[in-house]
């Protein structure tokens, strides 16, 4: 090795160091926590205790299946043709076993059954479906990009501008209420309405259900009917076998019911 | 010149320390600026959430004060808080305009009349709900030729709901249009309880 070369290589190193020293200050000071530290109003913003909590509650046995809802989700929050972020299932309970269908997720309602399968019908019903915004979302846990959070105040939501698309979150939640928008690539579900929600509207297909099988409310709020439903106790969550702490409770659930 | 024997551990302490300055730098710029390292998420996504346009307008944007300062077409205002009362004092009292008419969307933008609201005058619209579905709870009221009201003007499912019924007061049935066909039909049926679902 040459004096030269290696006097060169020297000179390089330094500059390099010099030069990463210098950057590594000016990150150390732009950093995010640094940040933080030094402007203690904007982290509180975030992690301030929320005065609301929302909850979700479903009555099955007001549900008439008009798909009402399912084409208001659909308008509301520009959902692709052919995915749902709301649907309705209509579960027909014969001695042959448990039939379930939902014809475009309801949205045009339903038809009626044929002959044979009604003649066999024990019983018969519709089940509206969302995202249940879970205490515990299996689907945050999975996101490895943090895309994927739940709000002070109960809303499990998507960042669009973050989300890679990879789909963890679609395989991982157990109520497959979560699906890949056809249109944006991204992951897409339910938001209780989050838009409407922050503006004191109700989610929109609580907006426009004829019946008030859908209720939504604050459960911190004791004249809220949801508030009023979880302190009854009478109510049923999806799949509790999961340990999601799902924050939507069904009235009348049919054990059934997956 | 004399080389240092501890030369080589300088160098690899050097590239070390290049490597973590340059792993910190790329954090920082991947990171973005409103991360909340608490909860994980970039907490300007809420703000950016909220933007999102409203479709759905509920009952109380047909009702709502905006349109009432319109002197211009003042004759509709009146129209739709009537229909208003009517719907809020009838059996369709949980409905909402949007059921029958439409998102407010396509109706309304800007605060402005944008097109003429939907109206759905044929059967499918009540028969949407009403239709028979053995799914559908038993007590909701579902459409039969064969109840009382029905069998005594000879409904069949055919024909128009809104000749008789109201869509915004469905208990209010206009006798008029009903005698249209009325038969000569005794004022009680025998066997009520022949009506089956
Ligand atoms: C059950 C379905 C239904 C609901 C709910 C409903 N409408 Fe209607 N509406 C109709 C039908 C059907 C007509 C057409 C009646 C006809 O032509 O006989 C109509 C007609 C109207 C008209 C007259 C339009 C015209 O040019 O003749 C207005 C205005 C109107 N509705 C406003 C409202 C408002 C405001 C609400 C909410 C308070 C409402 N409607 C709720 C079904 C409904
Ligand atoms: C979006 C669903 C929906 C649509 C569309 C709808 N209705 Fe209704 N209707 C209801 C609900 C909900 C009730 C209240 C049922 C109850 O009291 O349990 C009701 C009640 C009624 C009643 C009173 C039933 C009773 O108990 O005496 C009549 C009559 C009626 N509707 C007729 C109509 C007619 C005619 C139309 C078409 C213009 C129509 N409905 C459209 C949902 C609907
Ligand atoms: C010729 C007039 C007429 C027509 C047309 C008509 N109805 Fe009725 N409907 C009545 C009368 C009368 C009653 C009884 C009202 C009462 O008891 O107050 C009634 C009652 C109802 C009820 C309450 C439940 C019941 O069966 O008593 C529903 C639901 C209903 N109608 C739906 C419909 C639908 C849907 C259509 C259209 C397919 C329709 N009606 C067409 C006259 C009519």
């Amino acid at each position: 090795m040459s004096t030269l070369t290696s006097k060169a290589r020297r000179a390089f190193l330094q500059k390099l160091l010099a030069g990463s020293a210098a950057a590594g200050l000016y990150m150390v000071y732009r950093h995010p926590v640094v940040a933080a530290l030094s402007d203690t109003k904007d982290a509180n913003a975030t992690g301030q205790a929320a005065e609301r909590d929302f909850a979700f509650v479903v009555d099955v046995s007001r549900c008439i299946g008009c798909g009402q809802c399912v084409k208001a989700c659909s308008v509301e929050n520009d959902v692709p043709d052919g995915q749902y972020r709301t649907w309705i299932e209509r579960y027909v309970v014969t001695p042959d076993g448990v039939r379930v269908d939902s014809p475009e997720g309801g949205m045009n309602g339903f038809e009626k059954l044929d002959d044979e399968t009604a003649a066999q019908a024990l019983n018969s019903f519709f089940v509206p479906k969302l995202c249940n915004h879970c205490a515990e979302a299996p689907c945050i846990q999975v996101c490895p990009v943090g895309a994927t959070y739940r709000s002070a105040e109960g809303f499990v939501l998507v960042d669009s501008e973050h989300c890679i698309g990879c789909s963890y979150c679609v395989q991982a939640c157990p109520y497959g209420v979560r699906f890949i928008n056809s249109e944006q690539r991204i992951a897409d579900k339910c938001t209780w309405c989050y838009h409407r929600v922050s503006k004191g509207k109700l989610p929109a297909c609580v907006t426009v259900c004829p019946t008030q099988a859908r209720m939504f409310g604050d459960l911190n709020d004791p004249n809220s009917e949801v508030a009023k439903v979880r302190q009854a106790d009478q109510w049923d969550v999806l799949k509790p076998e999961h340990h999601t702490e799902s924050m939507c409770f069904y009235l009348s659930l049919p054990r059934v019911v997956v | 010149m004399n080389v240092s024997p501890r030369s080589h551990i300088y160098r690899l302490a050097a590239l070390l320390v290049i490597a973590v300055v340059g792993f910190v730098a790329f954090r920082g710029f991947a990171i973005p600026s409103s991360w909340d390292f608490e909860h994980f998420f970039r907490a300007d996504s809420l703000e950016e959430l909220k933007l999102q346009p409203l479709q759905i307008g509920g009952n109380e944007s047909c009702a709502g004060s905006d349109c009432h300062d319109q002197k211009r077409i003042a004759e509709k205002v009146a129209e739709h808080k009537e229909h208003f009362q009517a719907l809020a004092n009838g059996n369709h009292k949980g409905l909402a305009c949007e059921n029958c008419h439409g998102p407010l969307s396509a109706h309304v933008r800007d605060g402005k009349h944008h097109e003429a609201a939907n109206i759905n005058r044929d059967n499918t619209l009540c028969l949407g709900c009403h239709a028979q579905l053995i799914s559908r709870p038993e007590k909701f009221p579902q459409f039969d030729n064969e109840s009382t009201g029905h069998w005594y003007f000879d409904v069949e499912i055919t024909r128009l709901c809104r000749d008789c019924h109201d869509p915004h007061e469905p208990r209010q049935i206009s006798a008029k249009r009903a005698r249209v066909t009325q038969t000569s039909k005794p004022a009680q049926k025998d066997d009520q309880t022949g009506s089956v679902r």
